[in-house]
């Protein structure tokens, strides 16, 4: 049993619960995007951000230390981030998927990113239901989604029926109404029919969406989970200053795979269209036993020829 | 303590406005004078030697004189780099590429014919007639980056230009994407590196920096068919800079395996 909250008294149950940091929602300008919110009455929940959450947890680009060789005690000096408590509201259960996925890498004790770690400890996450989904590319249904967010909103037309999915979570609506309510469970129109794409690795259907593909990133730069850096020293004139960042890269791009001397693993465009789906569906299950996808359809939406790879695999050959 | 580099800049057909980018460096080039030794920069400075550890070039072969003057460049030069689009692609003067040579000649130089300096040869970026070493690309090319190639110099480490396309510095800057918006932008089939400057100012991008060594120009220009751009109009906005690399992934040169 879930709680309820009239639409009218949102502004103020999101101030109250943002209160002392910052509140993250979808707000639109030119377009919709995931922003700090200045004005509440910014927020718009028609449609869903096409970018998703995950830079508020590892930015496009992020400083990681700085150099300094003139302070023999210290030279290195590590970036050390200072984070307000955050809320983010409105998102969709696809976003916190997303974050489910790197949580399950980033949280890792193999792999464990203190920043990111750091970004997620400071946030809380409240999520919107999608009823119906925002977006023609969504595909979430198939995607087995879990329950992943601190609170869950449900439209309901003039209030909003809410849903704990955390014990912080249930500690932000105790003072709020019972209510009795099972959220619906969300529909799509696309579907991906299979994800065990193991034995088709050289079926002909790969050829089709590949030929149009150009290489741009855009995919890989708008997909939920994906976080792929490169990582790039710089030192000032005097060899004596510098420092350490991370910044996005993409396994579309040619030259992601090289390595010293000059050899390229993924030369081909299809090698590396195939390595996005198969990181996506397979090798990402092998370690972490779920799905690195979502089913958010970023990666179509976003992409200037709208490859889908959905498409692919509906048409695999039996 | 090592040599200093020398390092020269020299200029071919161009607008002399890539060389003024690198002197917009000043900063830079002020910390680096333990460093570097600046024996070429006709712009800023009247004596000027040859023999360069490093020589920047601007500008495309576009006349008889453009080329002996390169072969000699590049005699002197141990490390050259092109620097710009003239020298990197052919920039607007390798528009003639996709024109009858004969006929741009005449309407322009019979003018003067008398001049034999003005006859032009068929124009090309730098590389078509000498080994290069290096490319900073754009048009003009950025100061930050020109500082960052001067940095690694002195510094000896392995100069790496940005090879990815412009859609993603664009993607990263959370961009409203032009071709979502009806607007005819080149982004996804040209180099980056620009920090996606002019989609930023949601002007679309037509390729200074040249286009990505493996674009689908095929695909691209589906793409711009299908988002109802006009055909004839998106080729001459993609060869504006990249005349001559258009006409080679439309025909790929015999050499090229
Ligand atoms: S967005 Fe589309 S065209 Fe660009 S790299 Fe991804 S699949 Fe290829
Ligand atoms: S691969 Fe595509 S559908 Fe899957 S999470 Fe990434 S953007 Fe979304
Ligand atoms: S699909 Fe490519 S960019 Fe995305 S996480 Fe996997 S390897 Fe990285
Ligand atoms: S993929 Fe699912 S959760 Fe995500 S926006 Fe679409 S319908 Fe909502
Ligand atoms: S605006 Fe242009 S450069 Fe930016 S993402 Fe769109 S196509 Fe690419």
């Amino acid at each position: 049993m879930g709680k309820v909250l009239e639409k009218k008294r949102l502004n103020e149950f999101l101030s109250k619960v943002s209160k002392g940091g910052d509140l993250i929602a979808p707000v639109k300008r030119d377009t919709l995007r995931f922003e700090i919110v200045k004005d509440f009455n910014d927020i718009c929940l028609e449609g869903r951000p096409l970018f998703p959450v995950k830079k508020f947890f590892s930015p496009a680009k992020e400083d990681l230390f700085n150099l300094n060789l003139t302070n023999k005690n210290k030279p290195f000096d590590e970036e050390k981030i200072k984070l307000k408590p955050r809320v983010i509201f409105g998102g969709r259960l696809c976003d916190f998927n997303g974050l489910l996925k790197l949580d399950k890498l980033f949280l890792s004790e193999e792999y464990q990113d203190d920043y990111y770690k750091l970004a997620r400890e400071n946030t809380l996450l409240l999520g919107i239901n999608c009823d119906p989904a925002p977006s023609e590319y969504c595909f979430c249904e198939s995607m087995d989604l879990e329950k992943y967010y601190d609170l869950f909103f449900h439209d309901m037309g003039d209030k909003y029926y809410i849903e704990a999915g955390s014990e912080k979570g249930k500690t932000l609506i105790i003072d709020l109404e019972d209510y009795d309510f099972t959220i619906p469970s969300i529909k799509c129109e696309k579907k991906l029919y299979t994800k065990d794409i193991s034995k088709y690795y050289d079926d002909s259907a790969w050829d089709k969406e590949n030929d149009k593909c150009l290489s741009c990133g855009k995919c890989t730069a708008h997909c939920t989970t994906c976080l792929c850096f490169d990582m790039i020293d710089e030192l000032e004139a005097d060899v004596k200053h510098g420092k350490r960042f991370k910044e996005w890269d993409s396994c579309q791009f040619l030259n992601f795979t090289e390595v010293a001397g000059g050899a390229i693993f993924r030369k081909d465009r299809i090698n590396r269209f195939k390595h996005r789906i198969y990181h996506k569906l397979q090798y990402f299950r092998e370690k972490f036993d779920m799905d690195m996808c979502t089913g958010c359809g970023r990666c179509i939406e976003s992409c200037p020829r709208l490859i889908d790879f959905t498409e692919v695999i509906n048409n695999f050959k039996d | 303590m090592n040599k200093k580099l020398r390092i020269g800049v020299k200029s071919i057909t161009g607008c002399a406005g890539c060389q003024l980018s690198l002197y917009f460096i000043e900063d830079v080039l002020l910390e680096l004078l333990d460093k570097i030794d600046l024996v070429a920069a006709p712009m800023i400075k009247s004596k000027n030697e040859e023999e360069y550890d490093v020589l920047f070039i601007e500008g495309s072969v576009s006349s008889q004189d453009d080329l002996d003057n390169l072969l000699k460049f590049r005699k002197q030069a141990k490390f050259l780099i092109a620097l710009g689009a003239c020298a990197s692609h052919g920039c607007m003067q390798s528009m003639k590429h996709l024109m009858n040579e004969k006929e741009v000649e005449k309407d322009v130089y019979n003018k003067f014919p008398s001049d034999k300096r003005l006859k032009p040869i068929t124009s090309v970026p730098i590389h078509k007639h000498v080994k290069v070493d290096f490319y900073i690309p754009g048009c003009p090319p950025n100061n930050e980056e020109i500082a960052q190639v001067f940095k690694w110099l002195v510094q000896g480490k392995r100069l790496k230009v940005y090879d990815k396309a412009v859609c993603h510095e664009c993607s990263l800057k959370e961009n409203y994407c032009l071709l979502d918006q009806g607007i005819e932008c080149l982004g996804p089939l040209m180099n980056g590196g620009c920090k996606a400057l002019c989609p930023d100012y949601n002007h679309p991008c037509t390729g200074c920096r040249g286009m990505l060594d493996d674009a689908n120009l095929k695909s691209g220009k589906e793409m711009l068919k299908d988002k109802g751009f006009d055909p004839d109009m998106m080729i001459k906005r993609m060869t504006k800079y990249n005349a001559l690399q258009f006409k080679e992934f439309e025909k790929p040169p015999e050499e090229s395996k």
